[in-house]
C-alpha cells in the first residue's frame, strides 16, 4: 500500500489577522470516505479550498507523501479532483464537453476519449451525452460534474456540498453514483449540510465549528447529544420505524434537554471527540 | 467535416473572396485579369496601384480585424461576460492618446511615422500601467475595473488634448484620425502594425486551450491545473498586442471584437478553443466588408471605417441586450 493519500497537519488559513480556519488536522483513505460537517461558517468550504491548493495556508498537507506546496499544479491537479459548492458553468457544453474537461491536467481535451467515454456510461449519462448541460435537471448536471471528475481518475476527490439544493432522492442517487468513485480507490473529503445523510452515508465524519475540527470518527460515535446540542444547537438524531433520520430541534425539547447552550456560545479548543461548554 | 470545420472553410474561402474585392475596388478601376497579372510583371501602373493604395489596405482590414476578433473572443471567455471586448482593457484609448499627442504636437507634421509610433508608444505605456494596476491581484474584477480607470484617463487626456488644440483644423483632423479609416495607408504602416498584431494573435489562440478550463469558473480552472493568474496576464498582453497596433496606424474600430464572436456562437459554439479562430477569420472577414462598403458608399469624402462597423455594431449590440434580457426574465 502506499502512502496516504492525503495527510493534512495543523492546517490554518487566515484572512490578515483574522483566524477563519484552523488548525485542523485529518488523513485521508484510499477507498474512504470522510464527511466534512459543521454548522454555517465553520469553514468546511475554506478546509476544502486549502487542500485543493486554491488558498494559502500555514501548516504541512502532504499529497501522495509529496509536500502540496511543492507539487507541480499539473501534478497535483492530475491527483486531486476538486468540485466547489454550485459548480459554475460559464458557457453552454455539452454532457460529454463537461466531462472531457476532467482530462485537461492529463493533456488531452478529445471528446472520443475512452475514459469519457467510460465515465459518461458508469454515470448514466450517455444518452445525455450531447445535450447541453444547463438544461439538464439538477440532479442530472451534478451527476455530470461526479462523471467529470471520474474522467480526472484522480486520487483524492474533494467535494464541497453535492447534494445542496437537489430533493432527497436525487440525493440519495448522488451519493450511491459518488460511492462508485471509491471503489476505484479514490480517497474522500465530502461537505455535506444534512447531518443525517452523512452520518448514513459518510465511513467517518470530521466536524468543524467555528474553524477548529472539534471531532473525528464513525458517524455514531462521534454524533453523540452533547456534541449535537453544543455544534449544531440540536437534541439528536432520532431514526424512526422505516429508517428514516430526522434532526429533533432542541426547541421542541423545551427544558427536557440536559444540555441547551446555543452553539454560537461554543468554543471549543481543542480536537478532542467531546467538547466541553468553553469559552 | 464537421460543422467548425465546414464553418472554417467557409470563412476562409469568404475572406479570400474578401481580399480579392478589397484589391479590386477603389478610384481606379482596374480589369480583375489586369489586377491579377500584376504582380507578375504586368501593368505597372496597376502594380503601383495594388501597392501603395490596396495591398497595405487590405492587409491592415485582414491583420486588424482578426486581432479585434480573437481578442474580442479570449476576453469574453476570460471574464465570462459576453459584453467584454477588447476596449475594456484600455489599450484602445492609450493608444489613441498616444497618437494624439503626437498629432499635436506637431511630431506627426515634421515625421508621418509619429503618428502611428506614438499610437504604439500610447498602447505599450497602456499595457505596462495595465500590469501594474493588477499585479498581485487574484480576480478578473480588478483587471475590469483597472481598464475602466485606463480608458477614463485616456478618453480624458485625449479629450484635454482636443480642447487645447492651437487651431480648429488640428483639432478636426484628431478627430476624423479617432474616427478609425484604412484609406492612404502604407506598407509602412503595416510593417509596423502587423508583426505586433501577429505576434498578439500567437499569444492569444496559445491561450485558447487554458481558457476551455474556464468554463467551469476560476477555482474548478486552477483545480484542473490552470494558472489563471498567468492566462489573465497572456490575454492582457495578446489583447494589447493584437489591438493597440492597429488604433496606432488606423485609429478605433469599434464593434468588431464584440460582435464577431456574437455572431459566430451560434454556428461554433462558445468554447475558446473553437470559437477563436473562428473569431480570427470572422473578424478579418467582417473588417475587409466594412472597408470596402467605405468606399463603395457614395459620399462626398470617403466613410470612415470606424463609423461604418459601429453604425452596423450598434443595433446588433442592442439586439443581443434586449434578447439576454427576455432570456434572463
Amino acid at each position: 500500500m502506499s502512502a496516504t493519500p492525503l495527510l493534512a497537519r495543523e492546517v490554518l488559513v487566515a484572512h490578515g489577522a483574522r483566524r477563519v480556519l484552523g488548525p485542523v488536522s485529518l488523513a485521508l483513505a484510499a477507498g474512504r470516505v470522510l464527511g466534512l460537517v459543521g454548522p454555517n461558517g465553520a469553514g468546511k468550504s475554506t478546509l476544502l479550498r486549502a487542500l485543493a491548493g486554491l488558498v494559502p495556508h500555514a501548516g504541512a498537507v502532504e499529497l501522495l507523501g509529496r509536500p502540496l506546496a511543492a507539487t507541480p499544479a499539473r501534478v497535483r491537479a492530475r491527483a486531486i479532483g476538486y468540485l466547489p459548492q454550485d459548480p459554475e458553468i460559464a458557457w453552454p457544453l455539452s454532457t460529454r464537453e463537461l466531462v472531457a474537461l476532467g482530462r485537461l491536467p492529463h493533456g488531452e481535451l478529445r471528446d472520443d476519449d475512452a475514459q469519457v467515454a467510460q465515465a459518461l456510461g458508469a454515470f448514466g449519462l450517455a444518452p445525455l451525452a450531447a445535450r447541453n448541460v444547463l438544461s439538464l435537471s439538477g440532479g442530472e448536471r451534478m451527476r455530470a460534474h461526479l462523471a467529470r471528475l471520474a474522467a480526472g481518475a484522480h486520487r483524492v476527490l474533494l467535494i464541497d456540498e453535492p447534494t445542496a439544493s437537489l430533493d432527497p432522492g436525487y440525493q440519495l442517487e448522488v451519493l450511491d453514483y459518488l460511492r462508485r468513485l471509491t471503489r476505484d480507490g479514490a480517497a474522500v473529503l465530502i461537505v455535506l449540510h444534512d447531518l443525517p445523510l452523512a452520518a448514513r452515508y459518510c465511513d467517518e465524519l470530521l466536524v468543524l465549528a467555528d474553524g477548529r475540527g472539534v471531532a473525528q470518527g464513525p458517524p455514531a460515535a462521534v454524533l453523540d447529544d452533547a456534541l449535537l446540542a453544543a455544534v449544531f444547537g440540536v437534541r439528536g438524531i432520532r431514526t424512526t420505524l422505516d429508517g428514516v433520520s430526522a434532526l429533533v430541534g432542541i426547541d421542541s425539547a423545551a427544558t427536557a434537554s440536559p444540555v441547551t447552550a446555543p452553539a454560537s456560545k461554543v468554543m471549543p479548543h481543542s480536537t478532542n471527540p467531546a467538547p466541553g461548554r468553553g469559552g | 467535416m464537421s460543422a467548425p470545420g465546414r464553418i472554417a472553410a467557409l470563412q476562409i474561402a469568404a475572406v479570400l473572396c474578401a481580399l480579392l474585392v478589397s484589391l479590386a475596388v477603389g478610384a481606379a478601376s482596374i480589369p480583375l485579369d489586369t489586377l491579377l497579372a500584376a504582380p507578375f510583371g504586368g501593368d505597372g501602373d496597376a502594380w503601383l496601384i495594388l501597392r501603395e493604395v490596396r495591398l497595405p489596405r487590405a492587409l491592415l482590414a485582414l491583420a486588424i480585424g482578426a486581432g479585434l476578433g480573437t481578442s474580442g473572443a479570449a476576453l469574453q471567455a476570460l471574464l465570462r461576460n459576453p459584453l467584454a471586448e477588447p476596449g475594456v482593457v484600455g489599450i484602445s484609448s492609450t493608444a489613441a492618446l498616444g497618437a494624439v499627442l503626437a498629432f499635436y504636437t506637431g511630431l506627426s507634421l515634421r515625421l508621418p511615422l509619429a503618428l502611428p509610433l506614438g499610437g504604439l508608444a500610447g498602447a505599450l505605456a497602456g499595457t505596462l500601467l495595465m500590469l501594474r494596476l493588477t499585479r498581485g491581484t487574484g480576480a478578473s474584477l480588478a483587471l475590469i475595473l483597472a481598464g475602466v480607470a485606463l480608458t477614463t484617463f485616456a478618453s480624458a487626456g485625449t479629450s484635454l488634448v482636443l480642447s487645447l488644440a492651437p487651431n480648429p483644423y488640428a483639432a478636426y483632423e484628431i478627430i476624423f484620425w479617432l474616427m478609425g479609416s484604412l484609406a492612404d495607408r502604407s506598407l509602412t504602416h503595416v510593417a509596423l502594425a502587423v508583426p505586433f498584431i501577429l505576434a498578439g494573435l500567437a499569444l492569444l489562440l496559445h491561450a485558447a486551450r487554458d481558457l476551455e478550463a474556464l468554463a467551469l469558473g476560476e477555482d474548478s480552472a486552477r483545480s484542473l491545473g490552470v494558472d489563471v493568474a498567468r492566462l489573465r496576464l497572456a490575454v492582457v498582453v495578446g489583447t494589447a498586442l493584437a489591438v493597440g497596433p492597429g488604433v496606432a496606424v488606423a485609429g478605433f474600430i469599434g464593434f468588431v471584437g464584440l460582435l464577431v464572436p456574437h455572431a459566430l456562437r451560434p454556428f461554433v459554439g462558445s468554447r475558446p478553443a473553437r470559437l477563436l479562430p473562428q473569431s480570427a477569420l470572422g473578424g478579418a472577414l467582417a473588417t475587409l466588408i466594412a472597408d470596402i462598403a467605405c468606399r463603395l458608399v457614395p459620399t462626398l469624402g470617403e466613410l470612415k471605417l470606424g463609423i461604418v462597423t459601429a453604425l452596423l455594431g450598434a443595433p446588433f449590440f442592442l439586439w443581443l441586450l434586449t434578447r439576454e434580457r427576455r432570456l434572463h426574465a
